[in-house]
C-alpha cells in the first residue's frame, strides 16, 4: 500500500490561510480565536482542546493571485486545536496548535463530541445532519492522529458520541433504523470485540464517558432519560425529565441533559457514579445555554453568566460574570474554560478565558 | 425511492454532462487529455492476483495506467553494473508481469520511480533524496529494460515511453530534506535544486537507454506555499509552483512536466495552487525549461470520506460529477496531454477510488469509464 505524505492534507496555503487564524503564544491569561463560531471545549491534563466549527467563504476577491474569472464558494471545516496551560491553568502556557483539521463540501458540521483522553490528547467527532463524520483521536507520540471510522458511504452509520477507556475508544454509533451501536475503536488497529446493539437513539440525545456510562434519550420517549453502566448487567435506570430532551452530555461519573420545561428551557444534573442515580435541575431559562460536564463539573453559559454545579454541592452557583455573551464553556473539577464574544478592528472574534472554582 | 421526475432530471443532467465532455473532447485533438487511472496495490499483489486487478483496471476503459516502480523494492542490494537492467541485484519481476499484462491490455503505461534503497540513501530511510548518479543508473536501467529491445525469460519485453523521475519530490514523506535552516531558521528550499540534479542525470540516462522515451520531470505534489522558516528536520512541504520555478531556474532538461491536483472545491471552482484555474502559472514555469512542453497531471482525484493523509473529503455523488468536472477543466488547457484518476480502488490511507475498498463501484466508476470512452486517445499514445 502506498504510503502518503501527511502535509498533503494541509499543503494548500491559501486553505490554511483560510482556516482559523493560530492562536496566540506566549503566557498568556487569552486566546483569541477568529470568529464566532461553534465550538466545544475540554481540559485534557494541562491542556485546553477545542473544537471549532465553521464554513470557509472562499471569496477571490480576498485572496491575492486568485485567477480572472475565479468564482466564489464554500466548503466545510472542523479543526480541533490545543493550548498547554500552566500548573494552575491560569494561563496559556504556549502557542495554539491544531493537530486535526476536517474539511468537507458536503455540508455544514457542528463541533459535536470532544471528549479528553488526558495529556493533550482527545476523541473528537465533528457532527453533521448530512454526512456521517469521522471518529478521531488524537494523537500519538509524533503527533499523528488515528482515524478510528470514517465511511462515505451512503447511509453509513453516524458516530454520535465517543469517549475514551484509557486503551480504546468507544463510542456509539446510529444504524439506518436509528438503533444504537456501541463499538470499540484501538488507535493502534488492534483486534476490537463486535459491535453491540443497543437502544433507540438520535444525533445529540445520545452520551457516554468512561466507566462505561451511557446516558441516551429515546426519541419515542424524549422525556425520559436513561442512564446505563454497559457491562454491568443491569438495566439502565430511568429519570423524568420536565420536557424532551435536546441534548446529553457525559463525563465520568456524570450527566447533563438539556431538556423543554414546558416553555422553558432546563438543565438537569444526573450524578451516576457507584451508586443510584441521583437527578436534580440546576439550571431553568429562556435561552440555549452552554454546557459541559468534566471532574464532576457541569459548567453552564448563560448569556454572560458562568455558572457552575459540583459534585455534592447544591444547584448551579455563579462564577463569574463574562464581559460578553459566552458561546462555548468547558469544565473539569475547578478548572473552567470559556469562549466569549468579542470584536477586533472591526472584526469578530472569540475570546478564550480560564478560571478556577473557589 | 425515485420519482419519475427525479429520473427525468438524472437522465437530463447525464445528457447535459455526456454532451459537455463530447464538447470538451471535439474542441480540438490536442486539447482531449488521455484518461489515465492508478492503482496503487498493483506492486503490492502477484500471479493470478495481479492478473485479475489489471483486467479490472483495463475493464473501466482508462486508456493508460501509471505504475509506481519502487526502486527500494527492485534494487535491495547495491547493483555492481547499475545501467545493467540484467544485473543480478535487480528483481523486475512483478514489473515485467505489469508491463506485459497492461501492454496486452491495450493500455499505455507510465512509470515512475522513487523510495531510496538502504545502501542508496543517506540516513538509510526511503524518503531520502539519493545521489543524483544513483538515481539516473537506475533510471536508466530501468529505460532500458523497458525499451522493446530487451528480452526477459525468453521473450522481448514491451516498450514503456514514458518516465516520470520520481514521485512528489516537493513533499518530506517521498524527499527529504526538504529544506535547510539559514540565518535565523529561515528556510533554504533544498529540494529543487537537488531533484533538478536528479532530473537532469535521469534524463540523459533514459535517452542513452531509449532515446524514444518521453521524460517527465516535475511530479510535485499538491503543495500550496513553501516554508518561511525551516524546521530542524527539514520535514517541510515546498509549494508546487515554488518548486516548478526552482526547478526551472536550474535548467534540467524535460520532454513533459508533471504535476499532482487535489483541488479543495469543485475542479471548475477551485484556484487554490495547484489547481487546475492555476495551471497556467506553472506552464510559464515550465517553458523555460521546455517551451511548450506538455503537462500531465499524473495524480488527481477527490476523497469521499476522511483521512489523516487526506483531510478534505466530498460525498460519493460529488466525487462522480466532479470526474466529469476534472476531465472537462483538463480538456479546457490544451497544453494539458494527460490526466491520471489516483486511485482505483479505496484503502484505509486513501478513499479517493472509483471502488470502494470492498469492491464495490462507487458513482464516480462509471462516470470516469463514460469519461475514457469519450476521450479518444490522440495517435501515438495507443500502445
Amino acid at each position: 500500500m502506498r504510503r502518503r505524505a501527511l502535509p498533503v492534507a494541509l499543503a494548500v496555503a491559501a486553505g490554511a490561510a483560510l482556516a482559523a487564524a493560530p492562536a496566540g503564544s506566549g503566557a498568556t491569561r487569552t486566546l483569541t480565536l477568529e470568529g464566532w463560531h461553534d465550538r466545544a471545549l475540554a481540559f485534557s491534563g494541562r491542556t485546553l482542546v477545542w473544537t471549532e466549527a465553521a464554513t470557509v467563504r472562499v471569496d477571490p476577491r480576498r485572496i491575492r493571485g486568485a485567477p480572472p474569472g475565479a468564482q466564489r464558494f464554500d466548503y466545510y471545516r472542523a479543526d480541533v486545536s490545543r493550548a498547554r496551560l500552566d500548573r494552575a491553568s491560569r494561563r496559556f502556557a504556549g502557542p495554539a496548535e491544531t493537530p486535526v483539521s476536517v474539511r468537507t463540501s458536503i455540508a455544514r458540521m457542528g463541533s459535536g463530541t470532544l471528549a479528553p483522553t488526558g495529556d493533550g490528547g482527545f476523541v473528537a467527532v465533528p457532527s453533521s445532519s448530512r454526512l456521517p463524520p469521522p471518529t478521531i483521536w488524537c494523537c500519538d507520540d509524533e503527533g499523528i492522529e488515528a482515524v478510528i471510522d470514517s465511511d462515505g458511504r451512503p447511509g453509513a452509520p453516524r458516530t454520535v458520541a465517543a469517549t475514551w477507556t484509557g486503551s480504546a475508544v468507544r463510542f456509539v454509533q446510529l444504524d439506518a433504523a436509528g438503533g444504537q451501536v456501541v463499538r470499540l475503536g484501538d488507535p493502534g488497529g488492534g483486534a476490537v470485540p463486535p459491535p453491540a446493539a443497543a437502544e433507540p437513539g438520535a444525533p445529540d440525545l445520545v452520551a457516554v464517558a468512561g466507566g462505561g456510562l451511557r446516558a441516551w434519550a429515546d426519541p419515542a420517549q424524549p422525556a425520559r432519560l436513561l442512564v446505563a453502566r454497559d457491562g454491568s448487567g443491569s438495566p439502565p435506570a430511568a429519570i423524568a425529565l420536565p420536557g424532551p430532551a435536546l441534548r446529553v452530555w457525559a463525563a465520568p461519573g456524570l450527566v447533563a441533559v438539556l431538556s423543554r420545561a414546558g416553555a422553558r428551557l432546563a438543565v438537569t444534573r444526573i450524578d451516576a457514579g457507584a451508586g443510584p442515580p441521583s437527578a436534580r435541575r440546576v439550571w431553568s431559562g429562556a435561552a440555549l445555554p452552554a454546557v459541559a460536564v468534566g471532574g464532576g463539573t457541569l459548567a453552564i453559559a448563560d448569556g454572560r453568566r458562568v455558572l457552575a454545579s459540583r459534585l455534592g454541592r447544591a444547584g448551579a452557583r455563579r462564577v463569574t460574570t463574562a464581559r460578553r455573551r459566552v458561546d462555548a464553556i468547558g469544565a473539569d473539577g475547578a478548572r473552567l474554560a470559556w469562549v466569549e464574544r468579542g470584536r477586533r478592528k472591526g472584526l469578530r472574534v472569540g475570546v478564550l478565558r480560564l478560571a478556577r472554582l473557589g | 425511492m425515485r420519482t419519475p421526475f427525479k429520473m427525468r432530471a438524472t437522465v437530463l443532467r447525464r445528457t447535459l454532462l455526456a454532451l459537455a465532455l463530447l464538447l470538451a473532447a471535439a474542441g480540438g485533438a490536442s486539447a482531449a487529455p488521455i484518461v489515465s487511472l492508478q492503482d496503487d496495490n498493483l506492486v503490492n499483489v502477484s500471479g493470478p492476483a495481479l492478473e485479475a486487478r489489471m483486467d479490472a483496471l483495463a475493464a473501466t476503459g482508462a486508456r493508460a495506467a501509471r505504475v509506481d516502480v519502487l526502486w527500494r523494492e527492485v534494487a535491495r542490494t547495491r547493483p555492481a553494473d547499475a545501467r545493467n537492467p540484467a544485473d543480478p541485484a535487480y528483481d523486475w519481476s512483478r514489473y515485467d508481469q505489469i508491463v506485459r499484462g497492461l501492454t496486452a491490455r491495450g493500455l499505455a503505461i507510465l512509470l515512475d520511480f522513487y523510495l531510496t534503497p538502504e545502501w542508496a540513501s543517506r540516513s538509510g530511510a526511503a524518503a531520502a533524496a539519493p545521489r543524483a548518479a544513483d538515481g539516473a543508473r537506475f533510471a536508466g536501467a530501468l529505460a532500458r529494460r523497458y525499451s522493446g529491445a530487451f528480452a526477459a525469460g525468453g521473450a522481448p519485453l514491451p516498450e514503456v515511453r514514458r518516465i516520470e523521475v520520481w514521485n512528489e519530490p516537493n513533499l518530506p514523506g517521498f524527499w527529504m530534506p526538504q529544506c535547510r535552516r539559514g540565518r535565523g531558521g529561515k528556510a533554504l528550499l533544498a529540494s529543487p535544486r537537488a531533484y533538478a540534479a536528479l532530473l537532469a542525470a535521469s534524463y540523459r540516462e533514459i535517452k542513452a537507454a531509449n532515446p524514444r522515451a518521453t521524460v517527465v520531470g516535475g511530479v510535485a505534489g499538491p503543495a500550496g506555499s513553501s516554508p518561511t522558516s525551516c524546521p530542524k528536520d527539514g520535514r517541510a512541504a515546498v509549494g508546487s509552483l515554488d518548486f516548478a520555478r526552482l526547478v526551472a531556474d536550474e535548467g534540467p532538461p524535460i520532454d513533459a512536466w508533471s504535476m499532482h491536483i487535489y483541488p479543495i472545491g469543485s475542479p471548475l471552482q477551485a484556484f487554490f495552487v495547484p489547481s487546475w484555474s492555476t495551471l497556467p502559472q506553472v506552464i510559464r514555469q515550465v517553458d523555460r525549461l521546455a517551451p511548450g512542453a506538455p503537462i500531465h497531471v499524473t495524480e488527481t482525484g477527490y476523497h469521499t470520506s476522511y483521512n489523516r493523509f487526506h483531510r478534505y473529503f466530498v460525498s460519493e455523488d460529488q466525487q462522480a460529477a466532479w470526474v466529469d468536472e476534472t476531465l472537462v477543466a483538463a480538456a479546457r488547457n490544451p497544453r494539458v496531454q494527460l490526466v491520471t484518476w489516483f486511485n482505483f480502488q479505496d484503502n484505509p490511507r486513501w478513499t479517493g477510488g472509483l471502488l470502494r475498498a470492498d469492491g464495490t463501484r462507487k458513482p464516480a466508476y462509471a462516470r470516469f469509464a463514460a469519461a475514457a470512452a469519450a476521450y479518444p486517445p490522440p495517435p501515438g499514445w495507443a500502445p
